[in-house]
């Protein structure tokens, strides 16, 4: 009966409390929304690279390396012979190694040179692998393994050709057109970069790059004579990952490294350097979540008072349920009643079209930054913050709450 | 005694030189359908809000059903009430978006000890009685008019079976022929309950209707 009340109260001031409702909503839809792509991109970054203890590159900047070597953006300051690649990779403490080239592109996606040590080797997320929907990894010089999203985008399949342009736009003049690339397999989604991306061999990034005019004029005589015939080593690779035997030597190699003389070079911790990154984005997300909860406390404010103009309005009700025998405190409970309903409404409206809004832009998110959001809002954050808009509620109604109480208590001691 | 006044003085605290109401002694027997009369701002609303434990008295006592209830806690004299009194008023005896039903049931939710399934079945027989037509059950009590809202709150006055009904000048928002109506049905429940009735009116024309016909000024000294 106290439901049915508070409710058909609500309804009965359609008007201000619809406003308040969207208020709420608004406020809800913002706060959740903001958390949401918060958490997400985090575990989307988080999940980008794992099992490889050491990325090494040219020495740069440490969010600089992981940020072109792992996500693809950016641009590599120098490159590493491909004599010193080996040199470390001869460590014995190195269990694999991963190298890749990075400088060419196709219809925008990045082009990245590497061996079949890529897919048998790099994991992302839990330690998960690479895995084909099709075809397999590359074998000849020319073949090419697709990230999901580029074969889905370009609508390539197995067997069609693609040709590289140098650089990385779309309508680059510089196009490898002469050697075309046959797509042998395509990958699984993952969720990270690697969907976006063109795996090629080594030795077909320097092939195609052979007979080019200005070509990276570390090419050798021999590589540029004769590109098809056994490429045997690339000249220089952009950088590599590293997997250790044991993750006891991993300081001891990255000292190793960092300290070589023959050229300068770093070696990171993929996690070090995202919690890098992750400190660096924090005071955005602070002043995100700042404002998402201004946006909530403006919208308590607003129905703290709607319910505050509402008890001038309520004297017949309160008349009449002190008749029926209604203690003051009935009277409070209602308006909080009240409240929880308006709160309780407004995250089902805001939640439920934060859901649609996330279904709806999921794609366009992934394709643009490679952020992979789950409409997924079930968690331990969203419940916590969806508690937080129903105490602040609660806290709102209070003042018109108590308001009523008095008004209730000395209802008839006026005459 | 079904309600004992015993040495009552009243006044509001806004007001507190003027003493409203200074009764020495009056009492209602069970049973007993008394009409109190006389000039509005006599204290007559004050006299009834006293004795359903609305307002206490500065000086005095007041017993209902042998219980004191000048003695009790605010919250034992909602219960009080609840339980044991009925009021009926001029107007706004309902809440405006709850349909009859609801306002009915309603008023049961404070009373102890009543099963919500009989408490339907009660206000649906209340309201055959009082004529009210079942199509008029599940409307907003706002869009009924003023006869029907007035037989419905005799319906919710009545739902918890009081001992006691007090009635402050239902009548006057209605007309001839509505009044008539109305009284008939709440004097005939009331008898067939054994209520006692106190009813506050200045229309003296429906006084026939009452065992018992008394101004206030007859039993309420008025001191400046």
């Amino acid at each position: 009966m106290f439901l049915t009340v508070a409710s058909k109260s609500l309804l009965n001031r359609k008007g201000s409390v619809a406003m308040t409702l969207m208020a709420i909503s608004v406020a809800i839809f913002v706060l959740l929304g903001i958390e949401h792509v918060r958490q997400q991109a985090r575990d989307s970054f988080a999940s980008t690279v794992s099992g490889v203890d050491l990325i090494v590159g040219a020495k740069t900047g440490s969010l600089n390396l992981l940020l072109y070597s792992v996500f693809r953006i950016g641009s590599p300051t120098d490159n590493i012979k491909w004599e010193t690649f080996e040199q470390v990779v001869a460590d014995p403490a190195v269990s694999w190694a991963i190298p890749i080239s990075l400088g060419d592109s196709h219809e925008g996606y990045r082009v990245v040179g590497t061996t079949s040590a890529y897919f048998d080797h790099f994991s992302y997320g839990k330690k998960r692998r690479i895995e084909f929907i099709n075809g397999v990894p590359f074998e000849g010089i020319f073949d090419a393994v697709l990230g999901s999203e580029v074969a889905k985008t370009l609508g390539y399949g197995v067997n069609s050709k693609i040709v590289l342009a140098h650089g990385l736009a779309t309508t680059s003049f510089s196009l490898h057109d002469n050697k075309p690339f046959t797509v042998v397999g395509i990958l699984a989604p993952t969720g990270t970069p690697v969907d976006q991306t063109i795996h090629v061999p080594l030795q077909g990034i320097d092939a195609m790059h052979s007979d080019w005019p200005q070509g990276p004029s570390n090419l050798t005589v021999k590589s540029r004579a004769d590109p098809g015939a056994n490429p045997a080593k690339p000249e220089s690779i952009t950088a590599f990952m590293l997997g250790l035997k044991s993750k006891m030597s991993i300081f001891r190699v990255q000292r190793q490294i960092n300290d070589l003389k023959k050229e300068p070079l770093m070696a990171i911790l993929p996690g070090v350097a995202l919690a890098e990154l992750w400190q660096m984005v924090g005071l955005f997300e602070d002043v995100l979540r700042l404002i998402s909860a201004l946006v909530l406390l403006a919208a308590v404010l607003g129905l703290g008072a709607v319910l505050l103009s509402s008890v001038r309005e309520r004297n017949q009700e309160i008349h009449l349920l002190r008749i029926l025998g209604a203690p003051p405190y009935y009277l409070f409970l209602l308006i909080e009643m009240e409240a929880v309903l308006i709160a309780l409404a407004g995250m089902m409206i805001g939640s439920a079209s934060l859901y649609i809004a996330l279904i709806l832009v999921e794609d366009a998110l992934f394709a643009n930054f490679g952020l992979y959001l789950e409409a997924d809002l079930l968690t331990v954050e969203g419940l916590s913050i969806l508690g937080a808009v129903l105490l602040s509620a609660i806290v709102a109604a209070a003042i018109p709450s108590m308001q009523i109480y008095t008004a209730a208590s000395q209802y008839f001691e006026r005459q | 005694m079904t309600i004992e006044l015993q040495g009552v003085a009243f006044s509001y605290a806004d007001d507190a030189t003027k003493s409203l109401l200074n009764i020495d002694h009056w009492t209602i027997a069970r049973g007993e359908r008394v009409l109190v009369h006389g000039p509005s701002g006599s204290g007559k609303s004050t006299l009834l809000n006293l004795m359903g434990g609305l307002l206490t008295c500065s000086v005095g006592e007041i017993t209902l059903l042998g219980q004191r209830l000048d003695t009790m806690t605010a919250r034992q004299r909602d219960q009080f009430r609840a339980n044991h009194v009925g009021y009926v008023f001029q107007r706004f005896n309902l809440v405006p978006y709850l349909n009859a039903i609801e306002n009915i049931e309603l008023a049961s939710t404070f009373s102890a000890g009543k099963q919500r399934s009989s408490v339907r079945e009660e206000a649906t027989d209340l309201l055959h009685s009082l004529n009210v037509i079942p199509s008029d059950w599940s409307k907003p009590t706002s869009h009924l008019s003023m006869g029907q809202q007035q037989r419905v709150a005799i319906a919710r006055a009545l739902i918890n079976t009081p001992e006691i009904l007090i009635a402050d000048e239902p009548t006057s928002s209605l007309d001839a022929e509505n009044r008539d109506n109305f009284l008939r049905l709440l004097l005939g429940l009331v008898a067939e309950k054994n209520t006692t009735l106190v009813f506050v009116s200045h229309d003296l024309a429906i006084a026939e209707h009452f065992t018992r016909v008394q101004a206030l000024s007859e039993f309420n000294q008025e001191h400046c």
